[in-house]
């Protein structure tokens, strides 16, 4: 935002390198900043976008690990302002296509608005790294360009996109996606300028989905009866649509699993990116369901793998970020001591994950992938990720299925006083009592 | 000239030049101005410099909104800002005060009331700057009874008499006749005025967009502190053109008056002089004869700017300045002074260069000594229409040609304004070839998604190429928000949707910079029960944070007695929009919240044109923030309720303050934070 002094007061402490890129309409710039690095990006002349944002002249952006690709209709002029690990420009896209794709969307929101119908409800499918999230953003900031408001909903646990890793969530996109931030956040106290989201969140608490199928199959259910729900009140974002992105789906539990999703978000387009088999197994599928179309797209040459540091990396400082906020708008989480006898923990299921102390004395692993399991807390609790649900009571019914308000951080555990050391993100005594135990830990740098 | 001050002449002249749209009592415009200052804060001395000029130059009945304009920054912002509008402070004020008819007096004493007790409850500004202000308000309004109101409320320039015992007598008859002078030409000016104001309502009518866009683009230049369109930019034609006012300041050349150079020079060293003086009355308030000099000076100043003097009464003046000059001792001005006397005087006076005359030849050419800027050379084919240039410019005459007698920058000023729509699908990095302006679509030929043809759901129909898909997403929406690059339609809706959004911008950057010392933290999720029924109002849409609050409506999910510290984000949303009209009283408009000891924020709302307290509520004659006043009333039904359950659950906003473990290096108030 202020940009004009940012930069100035970098190249009085050491030279930055500043490079200039002229685009030609229909172009791309890909770039790669590595963790650790900054690079700062200002469109001098014409329009860009980043994965559908379009970005304003004259303003710098700053990126650090990113993998970003900046498109150009019209052509334009940038300013890259720091070392990227890649950088290069590309001529060929799939962004007409994706454009199509939104303006076949936004064609259905005008004939759903006119006969009062459900607008399109568009699932994204395919492997790993083939630019699913980055097309949901790009369909969603290409919506919002329209006045849409639709829901975004990220079945993809391992991402984290909105709020921490672990998560499964439902989040109306009713303003701009944070080019920098990489998808924006939920609310702050704070005022920050890119602003915030508002999220439903349920704790699935495992990056993969058949690590218990069953847990996420009852949690996403539960989602898609909230969203339809709202689809029933909200006027705005029932005519906008939702688009879910999801996972890499492509074995046999990914299958099951996209077809419960299309099932129970009553999904009519699939978009396949990316892999032909998935998309003819899929458009074989759904050939006798007039009402789901299955729409193949292909992937961009830019998307890059990501290998499992950069992943690690990636969900570290989405946890560090639920806490801390970003370098441009800082949060200050609050560490709290707090009585092991005022909490219970539970997880659900006997993951692979789950250490056998946390077993109640007795109880094998053969339980049912749903039951609850209380965890007397021990040193095992420490550095885990812990969710706060919103349940009043610990009975499966409630529990399991509600959604949760935050998380904690364990930092220190104290077994002979039966107390810990937790960081909140919120000032004051924990809200609630009941919390969840998944697979994530961090360690606080 | 060195690089920055190139920098802050330009802005200064983007900024002037954005000023010119400042001609009503407009929120948007002044929100936007603020932006502007706030985001420039490094050029805050030019800034300043833009607006006091306008106020000195521009008719009377524009000055009211550019002083609300100096207000809101100076609430909004602050800071240097204080420092620099202090040094003219008075003579910005009188100067507004004294050209404008008694309803508008009573509103800028309104504002001057508001500077003693600010948002904060602290003074805006200090009573050495205010008190001069006010002395001199209530001497008029003396003088104003005792004469009668002959004059409808507009005063003539007062000739102080000490003033006079200055130099001899001559100089009493020429500031006489320049007193005349004067007089005759604000006839004529009010005249001028009127017509132009008639032709910029047949041009409103005809290009309702251009008036919103102007500014922001030339916020986007300010932002990145240089210019943002290369020299070779084709332009958009049809739409705001960039060459469009190379022949129209001409019209205005012969009515209004404007001080041969030599005078030119007068007239900054005079400003520079009241600049000294007034550094030297902050520093020593009590020096009364100090600052009747100051008036003197400024009634020089004006008469300086408004009427021809003869080489005799020059050559007065330049004894009389000499004089002055020796007055002021230079160990004290060299010593304090450094940082808040602006060396850009000098640096103007030169830049001045050879004396200017007002010819038309001069108007089509760049002065030899004007920064390069794009040259109207480019211009289009002449076939084309000439596009009637937007109002702003023509709204003010006097302070289109002073632009160009002071500064020899005409085609900059032009540039600047010719930039001003450059919205859509512009600046591509190479040049079409010359028939360009035709191959860019006229607005009207861009389709909605309903005109396009129908794209099928299916693999190859999306593969395809259709046309007039990418206009739909840039071109149909050709409002662009500067700071962010957001995007709305050029109708109605598009525009009060880029207000509402430009107004959330500021309060944003508003906020941002209240909240900057305090400590954020991040806000609890919703409980799936809220986030079902939870809307955002269409207004809002694209441009408020998601909050929520726990505590209001569904709150079945979370009845436990823990929820203390959940954010009531959006609640205080609703009661920031309870608003208190800020007492007359100074006294009772200074007290604080009787609940929590802090004071009310205060802002400006113009649809009431009322000054009002944020987050209020008035009592039994006693105003409190509405949240505290909500707060404490649930606080004794919980007791009550405590009482009754007999449950150990204590009450909500005691406990706020009642858990001191934690609250240590926490906000005050944290679930007051919105
Ligand atoms: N066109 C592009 N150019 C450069 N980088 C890109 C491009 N598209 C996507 N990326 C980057 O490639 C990475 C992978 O993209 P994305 O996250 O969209 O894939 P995905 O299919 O969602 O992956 P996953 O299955 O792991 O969720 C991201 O870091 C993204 O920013
Ligand atoms: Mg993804
Ligand atoms: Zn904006
Ligand atoms: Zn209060």
């Amino acid at each position: 935002m202020h940009s004009s002094a940012k930069g100035q007061t970098k190249t009085s402490q050491q030279e930055v390198v500043s490079k200039e890129w002229k685009l030609e309409p229909e172009h791309e710039f890909r770039f790669e900043v590595d963790f650790g690095t900054t690079v700062n990006l200002k469109l001098i002349s014409g329009t860009a976008e980043i994965f559908g944002t379009e970005i304003g002249i004259g303003h710098e952006y700053e990126f650090s690990g990113r993998k970003i690709a900046l498109f150009t209709w019209h052509g334009c002029t940038i300013e890259i302002k720091g070392t990227c690990s890649v950088e290069y420009v590309a001529n060929e896209t799939p962004m007409t296509s994706y454009l199509n794709m939104h303006i076949a969307l936004e064609q259905c929101r005008e004939a759903a608005k006119s006969k009062d119908e459900q607008g399109p409800k568009v699932m994204i499918v395919g492997p790993e790294d083939v630019g699913k999230t980055s097309l949901s953003k790009l369909l969603l900031s290409y919506a919002i360009r329209h006045g849409r408001q639709p829901l975004f909903i990220n079945l993809d646990s391992n991402e984290g996109s909105i709020t921490m890793p672990g998560t499964l969530t439902a989040t109306p996109i009713n303003h701009i996606i944070d080019v920098e931030e990489g998808f924006g956040s939920s609310a702050t106290t704070a005022p920050s300028f890119s602003s915030s989201f508002m999220p439903m969140v349920f704790y699935y608490g495992y990056p993969d989905p058949s690590e218990n199928v069953k847990l996420y199959k009852v949690l996403t259910k539960k989602l898609a009866d909230n969203v339809s729900r709202r689809l029933v009140e909200d006027e705005v974002a029932r005519v906008s649509g939702i688009v879910i992105d999801t996972g890499g789906l492509v074995d046999s539990t990914g299958y099951e699993i996209i077809q419960h999703c299309v099932d129970i978000f009553n999904v009519n387009i699939i978009i396949v990116l990316g892999h032909e088999r998935l998309y003819s197994d899929m458009a074989r599928l759904y050939k006798e369901r007039n009402d789901v179309n299955v729409v193949k797209l292909s992937k961009s040459g830019g998307v890059v793998n990501r290998d499992n540091a950069f992943r690690r990396q990636a969900q570290m400082r989405k946890i560090r970020e639920y806490f801390y906020g970003l370098p441009k708008f800082e949060l200050s989480p609050c560490s709290t001591l707090i009585n092991l006898n005022d909490i219970s923990i539970y997880r659900v299921g006997v993951g692979s994950l789950a250490p056998s102390s946390a077993l109640p004395i007795g109880i094998d692993r053969k339980v049912s992938e749903t039951q609850l399991v209380k965890v007397e807390p021990d040193d095992t609790l420490l550095h885990s990720i812990l969710a706060i649900s919103t349940a009043n009571n610990s009975d499966e019914q409630s529990l399991l299925v509600s959604t949760v308000i935050g998380f904690i951080y364990v930092s220190h555990v104290d077994i002979s006083k039966q107390k810990m050391t937790i960081l909140s993100p919120s000032p004051g005594r924990l809200p609630k009592q009941y919390l969840i135990m998944g697979s994530y830990k961090w360690m606080e740098s | 000239m060195a690089n920055s001050e190139i920098d802050l002449e330009s802005v200064r002249q983007d900024y002037l030049a954005s000023l010119q749209d400042l001609t009503f009592n407009s929120k948007p415009i002044i929100t936007n101005l603020t932006i502007i200052a706030q985001e420039n804060i490094n050029a805050a001395r030019a800034i300043v410099q833009a607006i006091e000029e306008q106020i000195r130059t521009c008719p009377p009945q524009h000055k009211l909104p550019v002083l609300y304009l100096l207000d809101s920054i100076s609430k909004n912002v602050g800071g240097t800002y204080i420092m620099l509008f202090s040094r003219n402070l008075y003579q910005t004020f009188m100067d507004t005060y004294n050209s404008v008819e008694q309803a508008t007096k009573s509103k800028l004493e309104r504002v001057l009331a508001t500077w003693k007790s600010g948002p904060t409850g602290n003074p805006v500004y200090s009573s050495e700057v205010t008190g001069p202000i006010e002395k001199t308000l209530s001497k008029q309004q003396m003088r104003y009874q005792s004469r009668g109101s002959i004059d409808g409320g507009r005063t003539h320039i007062h000739i102080n008499p000490n003033f006079l015992s200055g130099i001899n007598s001559n100089s009493l008859t020429s500031y006489q006749q320049a007193q005349q002078l004067q007089q005759v030409q604000q006839v004529q000016q009010v005249q001028q005025v009127q017509q132009v104001q008639q032709v910029q309502q047949v041009q409103q009518a005809q290009q309702p967009i251009q008036q919103t866009s102007n500014v922001w683009v030339d916020a986007a230049r300010y932002n990145s502190g240089t210019s943002a369109f290369p020299a070779s930019a084709p332009t958009r034609q049809g739409f705001y053109n960039t060459t469009q006012f190379a022949n129209k300041p001409i019209i205005q050349q012969n009515q209004v008056f404007v001080p041969p150079p030599e005078q030119q020079r007068l007239l900054q060293e005079c400003q520079a002089l009241i600049l000294q003086r007034q550094q030297y009355a902050l520093r020593n308030p009590s020096d009364l004869q100090n600052q009747s000099q100051i008036v003197n000076l400024q009634q020089l100043s004006e008469v300086l700017q408004k009427a021809s003097l003869t080489v005799d009464q020059i050559q007065q003046v330049r004894q009389l300045f000499a004089s002055f000059n020796q007055m002021i001792n230079p160990a004290t001005v060299q010593a304090q002074g450094q940082s808040i006397i602006s060396p850009s005087f000098p640096n103007l006076t030169q830049s001045l260069g050879p004396p200017i005359s007002i010819t038309g030849s001069l108007i089509s050419q760049p002065h030899p000594g004007s920064i390069p800027v794009r040259s109207p050379v480019q211009q289009p084919p002449s076939s084309i229409p000439r596009p009637q240039p937007p109002h702003s410019l023509l709204a003010d005459p006097n302070a289109l040609v002073k632009n160009l007698i002071d500064f020899g920058l005409l085609t900059n000023t032009s540039t600047n304004l010719g930039n001003v729509g450059y919205t859509g699908r512009n600046n591509t990095p190479t040049p079409p070839p010359s028939n360009s302006v035709s191959t860019e679509p006229p607005l009207s030929t861009v389709k909605s998604v309903m005109g396009l043809e129908k794209i099928q759901l299916t693999s190859n129909d999306i593969q395809r190429k259709h046309e007039g898909v990418v206009a739909v997403i840039y071109d149909a929406l050709p409002r662009q928000c500067k700071q962010c690059g957001f995007r709305y339609s050029g109708d109605d809706e598009g525009k009060a949707k880029m207000d509402a959004h430009l107004d959330w911008h500021f309060r944003q950057n508003r906020r941002m910079k209240e909240k900057s010392k305090k400590a954020q933290s991040r806000s609890w999720f919703v409980s799936d029960e809220d986030w079902i029924h939870s809307r955002e109002s269409d207004t809002k849409n694209s441009a408020t944070p998601a909050f929520f609050d726990f505590d209001s409506g569904t709150t079945k999910n979370i009845t436990g007695g823990n929820n203390t510290n959940i954010q009531t984000n959006r609640r205080d949303e609703l009661f920031n929009e309870s608003t208190v009209i800020v007492p007359l009283d100074p006294e009772k408009a200074s007290k604080p919240c009787p609940i929590c000891q802090e004071k009310f924020q205060c802002f400006w709302n113009d649809t009431d044109e009322e000054w009002l307290f944020r987050n209020a509520v008035e009592v039994d004659g006693v105003i409190y923030h509405a949240t505290c006043h909500a707060d404490a009333l649930k606080n004794q039904e919980n007791a009550k309720l405590a009482e009754i359950e007999n449950t150990s659950s204590p009450p909500v906003l005691g406990k706020r303050k009642a858990s001191p473990e934690h609250i240590s290096d926490m906000p005050k108030r944290p679930a007051l934070i919105s």
